[in-house]
C-alpha cells in the first residue's frame, strides 16, 4: 500500500485543525473603564444598545468601574466589531479581542 | 443651570441661559475643528505614526488593543463613518445651542446630545489630564473654564438621563 500521509500533509491537517479551532473561538466586547463617562450613562448605554435589564446593565457597569473592564458581548468577529463600533459612537471605550483557547 | 424637564406629551424639554449658550457654541466649535483633524491629510487613518491630539485618540481609539495591524485595518474602514456621525452630533447640539427659548427633543433626539455632551467631556478631560477616576482636573487658573464646562456638561448629561 502506498504511504498516504506525508509529514507535509500532516502539517496541513494540524494547521488546518489549528485554524478551525480558532475560528470557532468565540470573540468578546470588552468596555474599559474610564475617569469620564458617568456611571448613569454606561447604564444608559448598556440598556439602550445590548437591550440589557436594568439590574444586568447596573452589574456590568459596575464590573467596567470596579475591575477596571468587563465582557460585554461574545460572538463572532463580525459582530464583536460591530458592537466595538457602536460603542465608539456613545464614546465608550470598548475593544475586541479572541478568549484564550 | 439649564432647564431639563419631562412636557405634558413624554418629550423633553432644554432651555438654556444665554451663558449656557455661548458656552455650548464654542465647545461644540472646539468638538468640530478636532474632529476635522482625523481627517487631514489623505491617509493620516492609515498611518498610525503619524501623532494625533491625545483628545483625538480618545474619541477614535483603537479597536484592537494588542493588534495594531487589526486596529489600523478596522480605523481605515470604519473611521470616516464614525467622525461624520460625532460631527452631526456635535451640530445638533450647536443648533440647539443657538435657539433661544425651550428646544423640545423626542426620545430618538435626545441620543445625539447625549453622544455629543460625551465627546465633549473625553475631549475636555484629556486637556485636564483627568486620568483616574478620583481625577478632579488640573487646577491652573487656564484651564477654569474648561474645568467649569467639564462639570456642567456632566451635570446636564445626568439630567437628561434622568428625565429619559
Amino acid at each position: 500500500m502506498a504511504q498516504i500521509s506525508s509529514p507535509d500533509v500532516d502539517q496541513e491537517l494540524e494547521q488546518l485543525l489549528q485554524d478551525q479551532t480558532r475560528r470557532g473561538t468565540p470573540w468578546r466586547t470588552i468596555v474599559w473603564n474610564d475617569p469620564v463617562n458617568l456611571m448613569s450613562y454606561v447604564v444608559y448605554v448598556f440598556r439602550s444598545y445590548f437591550g440589557f435589564e436594568e439590574d444586568k446593565a447596573t452589574r456590568l457597569m459596575l464590573a467596567v468601574h470596579r475591575e477596571g473592564k468587563a465582557i460585554v458581548a461574545q460572538g463572532t468577529r463580525e459582530e464583536m466589531e460591530r458592537h466595538v463600533q457602536a460603542m465608539h459612537e456613545y464614546g465608550l471605550w470598548a475593544t475586541l479581542d479572541r478568549a484564550e483557547l | 443651570m439649564a432647564h431639563i424637564k419631562t412636557t405634558y406629551d413624554g418629550r423633553v424639554s432644554a432651555e438654556f441661559d444665554p451663558i449656557e449658550r455661548d458656552m455650548l457654541a464654542q465647545l461644540t466649535n472646539e468638538l468640530i475643528d478636532l474632529l476635522t483633524q482625523a481627517d487631514a491629510g489623505p491617509d493620516a487613518a492609515a498611518d498610525p505614526s503619524l501623532p494625533r491630539d491625545p483628545a483625538l485618540e480618545r474619541l477614535l481609539p483603537d479597536a484592537y488593543r494588542d493588534d495594531a495591524e487589526s486596529a489600523a485595518e478596522f480605523r481605515r474602514f470604519t473611521e470616516d463613518d464614525l467622525v461624520a456621525l460625532k460631527t452631526g452630533n456635535a451640530l445638533a447640539l450647536a443648533r440647539a445651542a443657538a435657539a433661544s427659548g425651550p428646544v423640545i427633543l423626542d426620545e430618538r433626539e435626545v441620543l445625539p446630545w447625549l453622544r455629543a455632551i460625551t465627546d465633549l467631556r473625553l475631549a475636555l478631560a484629556t486637556r485636564l489630564g483627568i486620568e483616574t477616576d478620583e481625577d478632579e482636573g488640573s487646577n491652573d487658573p487656564e484651564l477654569a473654564p474648561a474645568k467649569a464646562a467639564y462639570w456642567w456638561l456632566g451635570e446636564l448629561q445626568e439630567r437628561l438621563i434622568r428625565v429619559l
